[in-house]
């Protein structure tokens, strides 16, 4: 019950890029098809699950025991590079995709993964570690495609030649927060 | 993609040296570091609560495993113990709602906090309000409360929320179950 | 749906901004997660250069990984120490920020090739936009704290970066 509520939480009520502003410019810097920005979700979902599962396991038998939680950062970034690394380079054999789709640095620069990850180590379950990271991947991956629609509508029409871009996007992506901010009252 | 040995070598010195220069900095920094809190127990203001007391020590006391008690703490004035600050959990509408009772020796309810709750806005979190809050002072805690709906200057009866029924019940349940705590457990202060 | 060039700000200064405006709920949060953010950039490309030309490519930016991570745990270390409130306010956000907005510099930017020059420019455009925001949102929320909550962050930040973009855009065309 609990992995599903933290999962449900996380991917909605909670979401990482609208009501923790986590992750925002992967989310709107998409690129003009929405198989890759699927793909891209996936993936960091998949990634971020993995690094989650590491950390937490490093973390709650190795350094809290030795009393050096304090490395969890180096620690973290090694994981990451490596993790990222290899799933990005699956991806490409299995999926056969040319090698400009997703990128190493695409993935790693996504600061929802360290924020889950630091997140996550601190539940009292391995389990509902897996659960909050599945949901903060879902989440974002939902975000990225709401905003590629969204974004497909407002390209058709005439925007202040200053807001085009960026900024009407982060606009957009507010009033999507305020929109999301209505699913806190689903959660008991 | 071939290793290179000594360039992974390298790697793995420089995360040796930054490993024990954290370790380093923790080390200097670790005392500064525990003097600063960081929020994990809520703060209670003393002086709004049990303004006689001026410090706050933790009593060991056995709680009922399911008692909605959370923590009792003894109020002191230097040494001399003035009253009780009682933590409770309560359920509301919506959410477990975490007040802290202040109970005077005299067996008289001298404030009321509450820590925690995540009720409707604009209707059940005005439980949090001083305006509601102040409503506890001075009641009795030698006999439960009521909650009633016009105001009152009874003892015993404590003015209700309109349109927050379900919240200010909760937070009268949460200061009966330290009222009947200090009867019980701490013999109405005695 | 094509991604708009912008004149004025390059590609990773924007992505920095997007990351680091977590940070703004009042000028002084703004202005010493900016900071933080600046030292930890500049030491680590400073380092960086003992290993750009010599070290294989492919490992490069895992050097660059681990050193901002070894600098954010030890700038994390010295804000419990000195900055406790902002510990409070921010908590994990700040090890997030530190790390994040260094690696987006380094990977985002066109040239960046681990220069201190780079590392400069992004810092001094972050500090002054993050701080911008900070300025713009703590006196705004002092009268009305949803312009504390998240949703504001985004509308805020959106409409000052039009802003931005047309007055610097105005100056070159006149």
């Amino acid at each position: 019950m609990e992995f599903i509520y933290l999962l449900v939480a996380a991917t909605f009520s909670d979401n990482f890029v609208l009501s923790k502003l986590l992750g925002v410019y992967p989310a709107i810097n998409a690129q003009d098809k929405k198989a890759p920005i699927v793909r891209e979700g996936i993936l960091v979902t998949i990634a971020l699950t993995i690094i989650s599962v590491l950390n937490y396991i490093l973390y709650t038998w190795v350094l809290e025991p030795l009393n050096v939680s304090y490395l969890v950062t180096i620690i973290f970034s090694l994981i990451l590079f490596l993790v990222v690394q290899l799933t990005v380079s699956i991806s490409k054999k299995v999926g056969k995709y040319n090698n400009e789709d997703i990128s190493v640095g695409q993935i790693v620069t996504n600061s929802i993964i360290l924020a889950a990850v630091l997140l996550s180590i601190e539940q009292d379950h391995i389990m509902h570690s897996v659960a909050y990271a599945i949901g903060a991947g879902l989440g974002y991956t939902l975000i990225s495609i709401l905003l590629y629609d969204v974004m497909d509508r407002l390209d058709d029409m005439a925007i202040v030649s200053a807001f085009k871009g960026i900024p009407i996007r982060l606009i957009a992506l507010g009033l999507m927060a305020y929109a999301f901010s209505g699913f806190s009252g689903i959660m008991p | 993609m071939k290793v290179d040995f000594k360039w992974t070598a390298i790697l793995i010195g420089l995360i040796v040296v930054c490993s024990v220069a954290t370790g380093a900095v923790h080390g200097t920094l670790e005392d500064t570091i525990a003097q600063n809190d960081f929020g994990t127990e809520e703060e209670i203001d003393i002086t709004e609560l049990l303004p006689e007391a001026s410090s706050l020590k933790k009593l060991d006391m056995d709680i009922p495993e399911d008692s909605d008690i959370q923590s009792i703490q003894g109020a002191y004035d230097g040494d001399e113990l003035k009253g009780y600050i009682i933590k409770t959990d309560s359920e509301g509408a919506y959410s477990t709602i975490s007040i802290a009772i202040a109970i005077t020796n005299e067996g008289e309810i001298s404030g009321i906090e509450i820590l925690s709750q995540n009720e409707t806005e604009g209707l059940g979190d005005e439980i949090a309000d001083d305006e509601f809050t102040s409503r506890f002072k001075s009641k009795t805690a030698k006999t439960p409360l009521t909650l009633v709906d016009d105001e009152t200057s009874a003892k015993d009866e404590v003015q209700g929320l309109s349109g927050a029924t379900i919240s200010a019940q909760a937070v009268v349940d949460g200061v009966n179950t330290a009222i009947e705590f200090f009867n019980t457990q701490l013999e109405g202060g005695n | 749906m094509s991604t708009h060039k912008n004149k004025i700000f390059n590609t990773s200064l924007l992505a920095a901004i997007c990351t680091g405006f977590v940070a703004t709920t009042s000028l002084k949060v703004a202005l010493s997660m900016s900071i933080a953010v600046t030292i930890v950039l500049i030491i680590t490309n400073l380092i960086m250069n003992l290993f750009k030309n010599r070290a294989p490519n492919s490992m490069l930016l895992l050097f660059y990984m681990v050193l901002t991570a070894f600098m954010t745990g030890i700038m994390y270390l010295i804000f419990q120490a000195y900055l406790p409130d902002i510990v409070n306010e921010l908590g994990i956000y700040i090890p997030v920020v530190l790390f994040s907005v260094p690696l987006i510099s380094q990977i985002f930017s066109d040239k960046g090739n681990y220069s201190i020059t780079n590392a400069l420019t992004t810092s001094i455009g972050f500090i002054l936009v993050i701080c911008c925001i900070g300025i713009i949102r703590g006196i705004l929320g002092k009268n009305n704290t949803a312009i504390l909550e998240p949703p504001a962050a985004f509308i805020v930040t959106g409409i000052l970066l039009a802003i931005l973009t047309g007055i610097f855009n105005k100056k070159k065309t006149v």
